[in-house]
């Protein structure tokens, strides 16, 4: 995809004002999400984590809020922020499947993504080295697709 | 006390290094640095300018450094602007000093029609502990 060059524009002192409330606002809710530092991360959380992901690459894609995600899905408001910005001590990763599942019925993509992890998970143990090679294999390929979408 | 009227420019910056950020390669980051290290005022008028007082007294390079904790990240816009997106977070100082560690409040956004750049609006030490 090719993109256009654009020029630095400063952001008005009204609309910077606005940007301060709404997330100050969002913050007493607790509705911001914090980074947080990914060596602490137990497995756990890395795998809930990268399923998080999917639904705030799919809110992305679609360009559509939390309230409109719980229109569509019947998936809770609560539980819809508490994933898209990373709580993930709230909720179980069985919740967080099942939640994708819902997902999956209005999103092609996360279905396949979902069938992918299945035959993923079901691969027979390997030794260490040829797990290392599907591995490296399998980032490097998502890589090379990734720069080609850009 | 009196706010500036003079504000600074955008200040355009190439990253060091490339970083991922919603799946977009961000290789240019813009920085609204006097909204960053004043903050605004209120004058009487109601208008809102730029405090004469700095808050922090964060460079250019310091900002880089916020930015590269965004490197592998998802975050999930805040705001849709037509042609923007704008994203609010909370993230914590990697700058040595007297706020490192201190959690700050980011408010950036990413532009459709460019996707390499990262325009970096405002950030400040938030009231949350």
């Amino acid at each position: 995809m090719t993109t256009k060059k654009l020029k630095p524009k400063r952001t008005s002192a009204k609309k910077l004002n606005e940007y301060i409330k709404e997330a100050e606002k969002l913050a007493v809710k607790g509705e911001l999400p914090k980074l947080t530092d990914k060596a602490k991360l137990s497995t756990e959380d890395i795998f809930k984590i990268s399923l998080c992901k999917l639904f705030v690459q799919y809110m992305n894609q679609n360009k559509i809020k939390p309230t409109q995600l719980h229109e569509l899905t019947g998936i809770e408001k609560t539980r819809i922020s508490e994933i898209t910005n990373y709580k993930v001590t709230k909720f179980k990763i069985d919740q967080l499947i099942k939640n994708l599942g819902v997902l999956a019925k209005f999103s092609p993509e996360i279905k396949e993504h979902l069938i992918y992890l299945e035959s993923m998970i079901a691969m027979p143990l390997k030794k260490v080295a040829e797990t290392k090679k599907i591995t490296n294999s399998m980032v490097g390929l998502a890589q090379i697709n990734q720069v080609k979408s850009i | 006390m009196m706010g500036n009227k003079n504000p600074d420019k955008v200040l355009v910056k190439k990253l060091k290094k490339e970083i991922s950020f919603n799946g977009n390669r961000i290789s240019t980051i813009w920085v609204e640095l006097d909204h960053i290290n004043r903050g605004l005022f209120e004058l009487e008028s109601g208008k809102k300018v730029l405090k004469n007082k700095k808050r922090t007294y964060f460079s250019l390079n310091d900002i880089e450094k916020f930015i590269l904790l965004l490197d592998g990240e998802y975050q999930v816009a805040k705001r849709y602007e037509g042609r923007s997106s704008v994203f609010m977070i909370q993230v914590q100082c990697p700058i040595e000093g007297m706020f490192k560690d201190r959690l700050f409040l980011m408010i950036f956004k990413t532009y459709y029609e460019d996707k390499h750049v990262l325009h970096t609006v405002t950030l400040y030490p938030s009231r949350l502990k």
